[in-house]
C-alpha cells in the first residue's frame, strides 16, 4: 500500500488542481469589479473596487456634442458572430441591446434616433432599409436623423454606385490580405487597449477617424466617419475574437466620430482605489468617462456620462 | 542526478529568458473569462476540452489572490512591425514576466510528476532502479520536454501526466481511477484518446477469467463516465458544450480557407492529410492492440513498452506540432533505457532524432518571437535586433517563398523522418527476431 502512496498523491494534487479551477469558474466565482464616477464642472473623481490586483483604465472623452451610443439594434444575421460581441458588451456594461432580424429593421427606425445604433455583423445591407440610394431609409429614417451604424462590410466591399451616398467608392477599401505592418492610430486605441490589427477591406486611414491599428499602406482596422448627421464605424479584418471584443469596446465607451480623449488614468486596481480626471469647464456638457479592468485582458467596463452628454 | 540537474539548470535559464508568447497569451485570455464570470466559452478565446481551463482556473487563483500578480501583458510598439511577417504567429500580445514565470512554474511541475510517473513505470515493469532513474532522467532532461513547458509554455505535458497515471494505475489494478484519469488525459488534448485499444488490452492481459475482465473494464468505464459527467457539467448546464469541441472543429475547417501566403496553404493541406489519415491511424492502433492480445503473456511484458511506443508513434503519421510528440516520449524513453540487447538500444537514435529535430523544429518556428518580453519588460534585446532578425527570416528566398517557410519545411520533413524512424527501427528488429527464429527452426 505504502507504494502507491506517491501516486495517490499526484492523483489527489492533480484532481485538486482540475476540481477547484472548475469550481471557481462555475460555481463560486470569487471575482468581483465596481465602480463609480462623478462627473463635475472641471474634472471627475473616480472609485474603482477589484477583489484582486487588476489592471485599470479611467478615461474621459469629449463628444463635441454628438451623442454616443444608448441602445444598439443588432441586425440579426445566420453567421451568430453577434453572439460574441453581444457578450462582450454584457462584460462591459451595455445592455440596452436589441435582437432584430432584418426585416423587423425599419419598426425600429422611426422615431428619435438620438443615441440609437445599429450593428450590422455582415457585409450587404439588408434590401428593406438599402439597396444603394441616399433616399433609402438607412439614410432618410437613420443617419440623416443622427442614428449610427457600426458595419463589417469586411465581408463583402460593394461597388462604386452602392458607396457613393456614404462619400466612399470600392477604392476606400484595402483589398489586399496580406499581412502588414501596422502602427497605433492614437490615445483611443491606447486606452481602450484595442487589439484589431488587421487592416483587411478596412478603410483608408485618411477618410473618417481611425480608432484602432494603421497599416504601412495607409488603412484602418477600424474607423469612425461622419455619415450624414449620424456617426459610421466600420470595422475591417476577418471578424474574429479581437474584432468582436474592439467593436464591443468602442459602443461600450459611447465613441463617436467626434470623440477625443479629455484626460486618463492607468493602475493597478487592489481592492479600493480612487483618484481624478481633470478637462475644461467646456468640455463638461459633452463628457463621458469609460473605466476599463483587465487592460488588454478586459474583465470590467462601465460608461459614465454628463447629464447632457 | 548529473541529468536532473542539467535539467534543473536547463528550466532555470530558460524559465525567465525565452517566453513565446502566441500560446501563453491565450492562457491569459482564457483566465480573463474566468475572471469575468463567463465561464470558459461564454466568451471567445478558448478553443479547447475544458481540462486545461479548469487548471488555468486555479492558476489565476494563485496569480491574482497569492501572487497578486495585476498585469497579464501588453501590446507593444515597437514590435508591432512583427505584424507584416508572412508568418503568423508571433503574435501582438507580449505577456508580463510574473504571469509567464507562473504558468511555466507550474508546467515545470507537471514535468516532475511526469518523470516521477515514469521512474516508477519502469519499477513497475520489473526492472531495476537505475533504469527507472536513466528513464526518469532521460526525460527530464530531454530537450523538447524543457522546451515545451519552459519555453513554449504549452500544456501537452499535462495530458502526458494524466496518461502516464493512466497506465500505472491499470498497472496497479485500480480501474476507476485509471478510467477517470485517462478522461482526463483524454479532455486536455485528445492524442492519448488514440490509445484506448492498447490500454484495454493492458486490463484485459491483467486477468485470464473473462468475468474478471468484464469486471475490471466496467471499472474504468465507470470512472471515465463519471469524471466525463464532471468535467462537463457546467457545458451541459449553460449549454456551451459543443463550444469545448471547437479545436477540432477549427482545425478541420481551415481545410477549406483560402489564403494567400504559401505556408497557409502547407497549413490548410496538412490538416486535409491529418483528416484523410485517420482511418488508417485507427486501424493501426486496432492492429497494434490486436497482435498484443494475441502475444504470450512473456511476450507480452516484455513488449509493452514497444508496443505503447507503436500505438503512440502510429498517432503523427503526419507532420504534428513539435511539442505534440510529448506523446510518444515517455514510451521511447522507457524502452531505451531499459534496453539491454542491441537491437532494443536501437531505439536511440529515434530518440535522439526526435528530440533534437522536434527542439529545433520548435525553435524555428517560434524564433525571435522568444525574445519579445527579453525586449520589452527586461530590455535585454533591442526591439530592434528582433525586427532585422525577423526581416531576414522573412525574406523571400524564391518566388513567394520565404526562408522562414523553407526552414519550416524542412524541419517538418526532419520531425516526419524522426517519427518513421521508431517504425523503422521496429521492422528492422522484427526482420531480425523472424530470421533468429527461422534458423532456430
Amino acid at each position: 500500500m505504502k507504494k502507491n502512496t506517491g501516486i495517490m498523491v499526484v492523483v489527489a494534487l492533480a484532481a485538486l488542481m482540475v476540481g477547484i479551477g472548475e469550481a471557481s469558474i462555475y460555481f463560486v466565482n470569487p471575482y468581483s469589479y465596481g465602480s463609480e464616477v462623478s462627473i463635475g464642472a472641471y474634472g471627475a473623481d473616480y472609485s474603482l473596487q477589484a477583489s484582486a490586483p487588476t489592471e485599470y483604465n479611467v478615461i474621459s472623452f469629449d463628444n463635441h456634442g454628438v451623442s454616443p451610443v444608448e441602445e444598439l439594434i443588432v441586425c440579426l444575421d445566420d453567421s451568430g458572430y453577434h453572439i460574441r460581441i453581444v457578450k462582450e458588451l454584457e462584460l462591459r456594461g451595455f445592455e440596452n441591446v436589441v435582437l432584430a432580424e432584418p426585416g423587423e429593421l425599419l419598426e425600429y427606425m422611426s422615431g428619435d434616433v438620438s443615441g440609437k445604433a445599429i450593428l450590422f455583423p455582415f457585409g450587404l445591407f439588408p434590401e428593406e432599409i438599402y439597396s444603394g440610394n441616399a433616399s433609402d431609409p438607412l439614410f432618410a429614417d437613420w443617419l440623416d436623423e443622427g442614428g449610427s451604424i457600426y458595419w463589417f462590410g469586411c465581408s463583402e466591399i460593394p461597388d462604386d454606385a452602392y458607396l457613393l451616398p456614404f462619400g466612399l467608392a470600392a477604392e476606400s477599401f484595402n483589398t489586399s490580405s496580406a499581412s502588414e505592418a501596422v502602427s497605433r492610430s492614437g490615445d483611443i486605441c491606447t486606452q481602450l487597449c484595442l487589439r484589431s490589427d488587421n487592416v483587411y477591406h478596412g478603410l483608408r486611414s485618411d477618410i473618417g477617424t481611425p480608432l484602432a491599428y494603421v497599416s504601412e499602406s495607409g488603412y484602418s482596422s477600424i474607423t469612425a466617419m461622419k455619415a450624414s448627421e449620424g456617426t459610421m464605424v466600420f470595422i475591417a479584418g476577418d471578424m474574429d475574437d479581437d474584432f468582436a471584443s474592439d467593436c464591443a469596446q468602442i459602443i461600450a465607451a459611447g465613441i463617436t466620430y467626434a470623440t477625443t480623449v479629455l484626460d486618463y488614468s492607468a493602475g493597478i486596481a487592489d481592492g479600493s482605489t480612487s483618484g481624478q480626471l481633470t478637462y475644461s469647464a467646456s468640455a463638461e456638457d459633452n463628457v463621458t468617462v469609460y473605466v476599463q479592468m483587465g487592460g488588454y485582458y478586459t474583465v470590467y467596463g462601465q460608461r459614465f456620462q454628463s447629464a447632457s452628454a | 542526478m548529473l541529468l536532473l540537474i542539467a535539467g534543473i539548470i536547463a528550466r532555470a535559464v530558460l524559465i525567465p529568458l525565452a517566453t513565446y508568447n502566441y500560446d501563453i497569451s491565450f492562457w491569459a485570455t482564457t483566465i480573463q473569462h474566468n475572471q469575468s464570470g463567463y465561464g470558459l466559452y461564454g466568451l471567445s478565446g478558448y478553443y479547447y476540452t475544458p481540462v486545461w481551463g479548469y487548471v488555468l482556473g486555479s492558476l489565476g487563483l494563485l496569480a491574482n489572490f497569492l501572487f497578486g500578480i495585476g498585469s497579464y501583458g501588453t501590446i507593444a510598439d515597437p514590435l508591432l512591425p512583427v505584424l507584416g511577417a508572412e508568418w503568423e504567429y508571433y503574435g501582438k500580445m507580449v505577456v508580463s514576466p510574473g504571469f509567464s514565470l507562473l504558468v511555466k512554474s507550474f508546467l515545470a511541475l507537471v514535468d516532475v510528476a511526469c518523470a516521477y510517473l515514469i521512474y516508477v513505470l519502469v519499477k513497475k515493469l520489473g526492472y531495476s532502479d537505475g533504469k527507472a532513474a536513466l528513464a526518469l532522467g532521460l526525460w527530464f532532461v530531454c530537450p523538447i520536454v524543457i522546451y515545451s513547458s519552459a519555453a513554449q509554455a504549452t500544456f501537452d505535458n499535462v495530458s502526458i501526466m494524466f496518461m502516464l497515471l493512466t497506465l500505472v494505475l491499470i498497472l496497479d489494478g485500480r480501474y476507476m481511477t485509471a478510467g477517470a484519469m485517462f478522461c482526463l488525459a483524454s479532455f486536455t488534448k485528445f492524442f492519448p484518446a488514440y490509445l484506448i485499444f492498447i490500454f484495454i488490452v493492458c486490463v484485459l492481459r491483467r486477468h485470464e477469467d473473462r468475468r474478471a475482465q468484464l469486471k475490471a473494464l466496467s471499472y474504468a468505464a465507470s470512472g471515465f463516465l463519471v469524471m466525463a459527467f464532471l468535467i462537463f457539467l457546467p457545458q451541459f448546464m449553460n449549454g456551451t458544450a459543443a463550444e469545448a469541441f471547437g479545436f477540432v472543429v477549427s482545425r478541420v475547417s481551415k481545410i477549406s480557407v483560402p489564403t494567400e501566403s504559401l505556408w497557409g496553404i502547407i497549413s490548410s493541406v496538412g490538416n486535409l492529410i491529418v483528416v484523410v489519415l485517420q482511418p488508417l491511424i485507427f486501424l493501426l492502433e486496432l492492429v497494434i492492440a490486436f497482435f498484443a492480445y494475441r502475444l504470450t503473456e512473456k511476450a507480452f511484458k516484455d513488449k509493452l513498452t514497444v508496443l505503447l511506443l507503436l500505438s503512440s508513434a502510429a498517432v503523427f503519421l503526419w507532420t504534428p506540432t513539435p511539442t505534440y510528440l510529448l506523446l510518444i516520449l515517455p514510451f521511447l524513453i522507457c524502452v531505451v533505457a531499459t534496453a539491454e540487447t542491441p537491437e532494443q538500444k536501437r531505439y536511440i537514435l529515434p530518440l535522439v532524432s526526435i528530440a533534437v529535430t522536434a527542439t529545433i523544429y520548435a525553435i524555428t518556428m517560434n524564433s525571435f518571437g522568444l525574445f519579445f518580453q527579453d525586449s520589452i519588460y527586461y530590455g535585454l534585446v533591442s526591439p530592434e535586433t528582433i525586427l532585422n532578425g525577423i526581416e531576414w527570416l522573412d525574406a523571400e528566398v524564391a518566388i513567394g517563398v520565404t526562408r522562414q517557410t523553407v526552414l519550416n519545411i524542412v524541419m517538418g520533413a526532419a520531425v516526419s523522418i524522426s517519427i518513421y524512424s521508431v517504425f523503422l527501427a521496429y521492422i528492422c528488429n522484427r526482420k531480425k527476431e523472424k530470421s533468429a527464429e527461422e534458423g532456430c527452426e
